[in-house]
């Protein structure tokens, strides 16, 4: 037992490093061996994390420490929000790679593809699994360098002009974030992630000093939760395949983002100490900002990935601001909507790449008529759009209501719900049109370019099932969010754990 | 009885809807609201069930208001069911009819019988936002007022979804039995005023309407008319405090509104020139009498205990009577109506006028002991509106419109409910004659020869200017003095911000679709910002 | 047991006879004479780590007369660093020089360069150390014109120009010493040395040639035309070897010899020279058109960086916290080494291939050169400093002790060190990740790509994950008491 609670964590690292690393040395023909090393990595992962989740709601501890500097250990720990979070991952680190496969056959570079696909999720697991702050640095960087080539995989000039973009943004970030690690680091000898917050028992510390570290970490961090201002390189991003982008937008990068500031709050800061330091209600503000701004652009976007990104940037800050508002209810809003949003984001992406890849479609002009040539398709973008507006019984829907819930509990109501509002209401302005074409509109002209015109089926199954099992999903999680280990159930847990007193 | 066949009402319909595709004959739709009628039939009141593990613990239980509006409801359903139009069950039919009917349906069922407030939000966000492809029809103009439609209701829905927000931490439960335990915090009242005063078209949010029902399918109006309005008043019905004191300001505030909406409705219904426009102002006056009622019961909860189940029954006779006119009127308009019909359509509307001897003079009977002689003048107002908005109607039907689409619509279904309708709530003991329940009936018909009047003096003055300025596009001035309502002159006021908005608005390609071009959401718009800034300022 | 201490020296020394003698196999000869140092240092480091401190005299005599050889751990690891770099160059340079004419005297520099390299690492004396450095610069030179050119021969001429004037100032400095305190032997002065004029200008005068061969802003011009032009295998030496060698000696001498003359104004002197190399290299690097141009003007940044810790030691009281900016410092270097080293490898294949080095022309590569281009980006992430490499192991203690001593200042620099660094790196992988034909045909994994993807795993990963081994071994000193 003693040996498994240290191997377990690492084994789920390498169940998808492994693989990631075999697939850069296999020539591009031998696409069967591929498929099976894909497959194979993400269902032992999958497996391990089940394990995982079983061991955690036991309570039992699993971790690796590899010492590599004085002062500085590689922890890879899981406590109940890893989980929360290496599930999530896991689970669609394995829909999206059938997705993947469906998705971009026949096309030159798979191998490397790949390979940095599966780097990528190792990067977002070690993010999830990381026991202390420098290990999140770690993973947090080792993320950009991964997902830099999958943004730039097609190599045209647009592509790479995006993954420029995205770089630019996230070496900055990064860069900040590690600065501010590294002084908390030195001035309480090593961030350990740690139930409840850490940094309240450094009573002598300067205030003023906590309060800029947090800066500079949730300006570190908020590059990759895309918070306005610094969500510039999102819509640009949005260049790559779709399943990258599907990714990128529902576990990988976003989220990542969105992660490290719950972790900087509730496992480094402690959520109590963060509202006493008064660093919450500026977060929150932002937050409050960014629903509203990246609606708002979302709403004029005709490119169809573009609006979908814009409603990332809304999206991921309910998360920050489930984080933001003091409160067990508050809290496990932003929680479970890191897995909600995950879910419905990558359902809207994969069915984007369907429309892209079916019908040659990019535009939400060009979408008139869709939902009768690809019901599949269109049915799952449907309830991902109506869960993103936060219409029962789609898990989004939940997320919304115990964000609304934690912010009446702590006597925000008066801006938070007003922003909880106008954003529904802005999701539904850019949601509700696109479904109004795809159900309700004739196609008025040709489709851009068919590809799928003589088949039987709207789509060859890798392309169609992982969407309609995420829409699935999304609707399942919401419909039963009462039922033993759901996400929310989980939310719950870690919530409870947190606010510990 | 196992309180598991509560389920089936939603249950059924939802499932049907997955396989609705497939189903193509009316007679499945008909079928998917059994389980209802069943229900409000057969069920016993007070059971219930709980399951913990949907949603967030989901609570059903059939109490006695419940099962009328189930029952009654179910009748609706049905016969509604009956009158959509066989191209529209065929497979490659435009629209979703099949599915939103269902599901519209569905959550019906489901708010109809929740015990706990989120269930019930639930089956009126389903139910509300599915009737959408039930309003939508194939002209731009419906198109349009579905459009409008949307917003309200998605308007409506989030404000009813604060004020639970509001309610679970106030209150720490979701069931509606622990609703009274706590008083209700003042923004959670005014955002149920809202949220339901949508839904039942209080004056200043009821510009969807008069759109929806005189452009939308028959069917889509009959069951918008008929089940959907009601629900926004059981809402109330469920949510509000009734037993506890209030600030006397919600009360009367709800009364004030509810009288407005009574002289509105009469006002602007006399004049129209469609017999659906009619009607539909005919049911904001009438739900204007539901608010004022309710506001009086919020006001008097000494009179409530007595007062509420005369409400019900009035609301349940109206449920079933303006459905039924809305398709009688259908019937009326096919190429060889039935001689019986114009009888038909007449008890309809004297039940409707509330004349004595018909249902609905008995419910107003009724009503007028209950309130022990209180607000008398209101329902001598409400009796007037009736008659006068019921005699336009019928004046109206000499001008008889065929309509395009013919379609065997099963006429004696229709008939079989016709006796239901007019006679609910079949109190037989408030059969009486007075004679001064003929005094609305004067006074309204007086009214409705001056509606006459003023339509010719309408009618010229829109010659008038046509002959004027045959280069304007008076296309819109025409449509708004079908209806003169506050959004021809709010267009007049948004044309101008529209263009000076014009560099930072939207791509025109995505432009087409938005609904905020309409200038009735952007009066709802107002109306919401002058009610933020009124819960601010209560606020602070 | 000590005897070992002769064996990295003596052994490339004799196979360079070797070579001289037998031009026709010199190519087996060079790898050999490069591989069996690399088996002694193995022997060596193993030695330290297990037990401390070797010392050597060579010939019986006492230290001070004759040849004295210590190994400490700072020692072993810039011996282990050289080993293996001239280990990966060597099998390189065996493929590069295959059939070229003047193979014979490459070999035969090539294995007197690792003599010197590894008689400084391990010489116990200042005089000696002035032999090794001479004859270092001596044979760097010469390999550096081995590709004829006349921008090769240029570039030397200049290198040896100002090579042979940073030793000689070296030199001054070494004799005002022997005059001040009558020996040479670096454990006698390290107590020996009290702050005095001659300290200080025997100090100024021999950090001033180290400076110079270290190429510290301003005295970098030298490097970037040198190390561009050189042989592929070469430029990787140098920029990753020769230019430590100095830096070693300076650490050397601000360290230990000189302890307690050095001041912080002067540290804080060559703190600023080091940010602006950071700064104006990283920048440079940024605007080169051509690769290796490139990377020599980030092998001036990398080192300013190294310059950067100068204050930071010199701020510290000795003890745990000078052992890991100390550490740190020497994990940058080693992490630099082996990054630059193959990242110069793999610049030189794709010259090779391309004919050219010249960036915005390189579109195609990484489909043509996987690993190649693989190479690029290990490197390219152990320059940055980014994750799994040292050299963010090494940044992050780095910024650190910046937070302890409070010496704020270099915090901008050290961002926008690291951000230019990405800016060029990544400009370099954009290009190269391009459609193009830029590079020649698809080729399957060459022999010569092996060594330069090693080198820059040793960078990214090993480096990384078993640094903790640096501060292990650098505490093991040889003088100032040892293993302070």
């Amino acid at each position: 037992m003693m040996t498994m609670s240290v191997w377990l964590p690492v084994g789920i690292l390498l169940s998808s490093f492994i693989p990631g690393v075999l697939i850069f040395f296999q020539p591009e023909e031998r696409h069967r061996l591929r498929t099976l090393l894909n497959l194979l990595g993400a269902l032992v992962k999958l497996l391990l994390v089940g394990v995982l989740i079983w061991g955690v709601f036991h309570e039992q501890v699993f971790e690796t420490r590899w010492f590599l500097a004085p002062g500085l250990e590689f922890v890879l720990h899981a406590d109940a929000l890893s989980v929360l979070f290496v599930s999530l991952s896991t689970l669609l680190w394995l829909v999206t790679t059938i997705y993947a496969i469906g998705y971009l056959e026949q096309t030159p570079h798979r191998s490397r593809f790949f390979g940095f696909f599966s780097l990528c999720v190792t990067a977002t697991v070690g993010l999830a699994l990381a026991g202390n702050l420098f290990t999140f640095v770690v993973f947090y960087e080792l993320l950009t360098l991964a997902t830099y080539p999958l943004i730039a995989h097609k190599g045209s000039p647009e592509a790479l002009r995006g993954a420029r973009i995205y770089l630019r943004y996230t070496l900055f970030g990064g860069l900040l974030l590690m600065i501010g690690a590294v002084w908390l680091h030195t001035l309480t000898g090593g961030v350990e992630f740690v139930q409840g917050g850490v940094l309240d028992q450094f009573a002598e510390l300067d205030r003023d000093l906590l309060r800029w570290i947090f800066l500079l970490l949730i300006l570190g961090l908020g590059v990759k939760a895309a918070l306005v201002p610094l969500h510039g390189w999102l819509p640009q991003a949005m260049v790559a395949p779709a399943p990258v982008s599907a990714l990128l937008h529902a576990v990988a990068v976003v989220k990542a983002g969105a992660f490290g500031i719950v972790r900087v709050i509730y496992d480094v800061y402690g959520v109590e100490f963060a509202a006493e330091l008064g660093v919450l209600s500026l977060l929150g503000a932002v937050a409050a900002i960014t629903i509203i701004y990246g609606s708002v652009k979302a709403l004029s976007q005709d490119h169809l990935k573009k609006r979908l990104a814009y409603s990332t940037v809304s999206q991921v800050s309910y998360i920050v601001l489930g984080a933001a508002i003091l409160g067990p209810l508050a809290t496990i809003g932003g929680l479970v909507h890191l897995v909600h949003q995950g879910v419905m984001k990558i359902t809207l992406f994969f069915a984007a790449g369907n429309y892209a890849e079916a019908l040659g479609i990019h535009r939400v002009s060009e979408m008139d008529g869709v939902g009768r040539r690809m019901p599949g398709t269109s049915l799952a973008f449907s309830i991902g759009a109506l869960g993103m507006i936060g219409i029962p019984p789609v898990a989004g829907f939940i997320s919304k209501w115990y964000l609304g819930l934690g912010a009446v509990e702590a006597g925000a109501a008066v801006w938070v719900l007003p922003v909880l509002i106008a954003s529904s209401l802005l999701n539904a302005a850019y949601f509700l049109p696109i479904l109004y074409r795809a159900w309700f509109k004739s196609p008025a002209t040709p489709w851009p370019a068919d590809k799928t015109a003589g088949c039987a089926r709207e789509l060859p199954d890798p392309l169609l099932w992982p969407p309609v099992t995420t829409a699935a999903l999304a609707l399942l999680i919401g419909l039963f969010a009462a039922a033993p280990y759901s996400p929310l159930e989980w939310a719950e847990l870690i919530a409870g754990r947190e606010y510990r007193q | 009885m196992n309180g598991l066949i509560l389920l089936l009402p939603p249950l059924v319909p939802i499932l049907m809807a997955l396989f609705a595709h497939r189903l193509e004959r009316r007679w499945w739709l008909f079928s998917a609201a059994l389980p209802a009628l069943f229900i409000g039939l057969l069920a016993e009141e007070g059971s219930g069930i709980t399951i913990p593990w949907v949603l967030l613990g989901m609570h059903f239980a059939l109490d006695s208001t419940g099962r009328l509006f189930l029952l009654f409801g179910a009748l609706i359903w049905m016969l509604a069911a009956l009158f959509i139009p066989s191209r529209d069950l065929a497979p490659g039919a435009t629209g979703y009819i099949k599915q939103t009917f269902l599901l519209a349906l569905a959550g019906n069922g489901l708010l109809i019988l929740a015990a706990d407030m989120l269930t019930f939000y639930v089956g009126f966000a389903l139910m509300g936002l599915s009737a959408y492809g039930l309003v939508w029809g194939r002209s731009q103009r419906a198109r349009r007022a579905a459009r409008v439609y949307l917003v309200f209701t998605l308007v409506g829905e989030l404000a009813l979804f604060a004020a639970l927000l509001f309610l679970m931490v106030s209150g720490g439960s979701l069931l509606f039995e622990d609703l009274t335990a706590e008083p209700m915090p003042a923004i959670a009242l005014a955002l149920l005023l809202l949220g339901f005063g949508i839904k039942v078209a209080l004056p200043g949010l009821h510009l969807w309407l008069p759109r929806a029902y005189t452009l939308a399918p028959m069917y889509g109006v009959a069951v918008l008319s008929g089940p959907m309005m009601k629900a926004g008043l059981l809402g109330w019905l469920r949510f509000l405090p009734f037993g506890t004191p209030l600030e006397p300001a919600w009360g009367n505030g709800l009364l004030l509104l509810g009288v407005a909406g009574v002289v509105l409705g009469m006002l602007i219904g006399v004049v129209q020139r469609q017999p659906r426009a009619v009607l539909a102002y005919s049911s904001i006056a009438k739900m204007g009498l539901f608010s004022a009622l309710i506001g009086f019961s919020l006001n008097h909860p000494q009179l409530a205990g007595g007062l509420l189940p005369v409400i019900v029954l009035l609301a349940l006779h109206h449920l079933l009577v303006k459905p039924m006119l809305f398709m009688g009127l259908a019937l009326w308009q096919r190429n060889h109506p039935g001689f019986w019909l114009l009888p038909a359509l007449l008890l309809l509307a004297l039940s409707l006028a509330a004349f004595p001897l018909t249902g609905g003079g008995a419910a107003k009977s009724a009503l007028s002991t209950a309130l022990g002689g209180q607000l008398a003048g209101l329902l001598l107002l409400s009796g007037i509106a009736g008659v006068a908005l019921m005699g336009r109607f019928l004046w109206l039907l000499k001008g008889r419109v065929i309509s395009v689409q013919q379609d065997p619509i099963p006429a004696p279904g229709w008939l079989l409910l016709l006796p239901v309708a007019v006679w609910t709530p079949f109190s037989w003991q408030a059969f009486i004659f007075e004679w001064k329940t003929l005094l609305p009936l004067v006074a309204g018909t007086a009214l409705f020869f001056l509606g006459l009047v003023c339509r010719r003096w309408l009618d010229s003055l829109r010659l008038a200017m046509r002959h004027k300025g045959q280069h304007l596009n008076l296309g819109a001035v025409q449509i708004h003095a079908d209806m003169p309502d506050a959004s021809s002159t709010l267009r007049q006021i948004w044309l101008p911000l529209k263009q000076a908005a014009q560099p930072l608005r939207f791509d025109p390609a995505s432009n087409a679709s938005l609904a905020l071009r309409d200038p009735a959401v952007w009066w709802l718009l107002l109306m919401l910002a002058l009610l933020g800034t009124l819960s601010l300022s209560l606020f602070i | 047991m000590n005897n070992l201490l002769i064996w990295p020296v003596a052994l490339p020394l004799l196979t360079a006879l070797l070579a001289l003698l037998w031009p026709r196999r010199s190519n087996w000869i060079g790898v050999a004479g490069t591989g069996l140092p690399l088996l002694a240092v193995l022997l060596v480091s193993w030695q330290v780590a297990a037990s401390g401190p070797l010392e050597l005299a060579l010939g019986g005599w006492a230290p001070g007369l004759g040849i004295a050889l210590r190994a400490d751990g700072l020692s072993v690891l810039m011996l282990l660093m050289s080993a293996l770099v001239t280990m990966a160059v060597a099998v390189y340079a065996s493929v590069y020089f295959a059939h070229a004419e003047r193979r014979g005297e490459f070999w035969v520099l090539w294995l007197l360069l690792i003599t010197a390299l590894h008689a400084l690492f391990l010489s116990g004396d200042l005089f000696n150390l002035y032999v090794t450095l001479e004859l270092l610069g001596l044979t760097a030179v010469v390999l550096a014109c081995l590709g004829g050119s006349r921008e090769s021969l240029q570039a030397a001429l200049r290198y040896l120009v100002l090579g042979l004037l940073g030793s000689l100032t070296f030199l001054i400095g070494v004799a005002l010493i022997y005059a001040g305190y009558g020996t040479l032997d670096m454990a006698a002065l390290g107590d020996a040395i009290v702050a005095g004029p001659t300290a200080w200008v025997a100090l100024s005068l021999m950090t001033g040639g180290l400076l110079i061969k270290s190429a510290l802003f301003p005295l970098h011009f030298w490097l970037p035309p040198a190390h561009a032009n050189a042989p592929a295998p070469v430029s990787a030496v140098l920029s990753a070897l020769v230019v430590k060698a100095a830096l070693y000696l300076i650490l050397r001498l601000w360290l230990e010899l000189f302890d307690g003359v050095v001041t912080q104004a002067a540290a804080v002197i060559v703190g600023v020279l080091g940010a602006i190399a950071v700064v104006w290299g990283s920048w440079a690097a940024l605007q080169a058109e051509r690769l290796k141009l490139m990377a020599a003007y980030s092998t001036v940044a990398q080192l300013g960086y190294l310059f950067m810790f100068m204050p930071l030691l010199a701020a510290l009281p000795e003890g745990a916290g000078r052992e890991l900016a100390l550490g740190a410092l020497v994990l940058l270097a080693l992490t630099h080494g082996f990054a630059k080293s193959a990242f110069f490898l793999a610049a030189g294949i794709i010259m090779q291939r391309a004919g050219h080095d010249r960036i915005a022309e390189l579109g195609g590569t990484a489909r043509s050169l996987p690993v190649t281009a693989f190479t690029i980006a290990l490197a390219g992430v152990a320059l940055i400093g980014l994750p799994p490499s040292g050299s963010f192991l090494a940044k992050w203690q780095m910024l650190s002790t910046l937070f302890v001593t409070g010496q704020w200042v270099w915090l901008p620099v050290i961002a926008v060190g690291t951000l230019l660094a990405g800016a060029y790196i990544f400009r370099l992988l954009g290009h190269a990740f391009a459609p193009g034909e830029g590079v020649g045909p698809s080729l399957s994994v060459g022999r010569e790509e092996i060594p330069a993807v090693l080198l820059a795993l040793i960078a990214t990963l090993l480096l990384g994950f078993w640094a903790s081994a640096v501060w292990e071994l650098v505490p093991i000193s040889a003088y100032a008491g040892g293993g302070a």
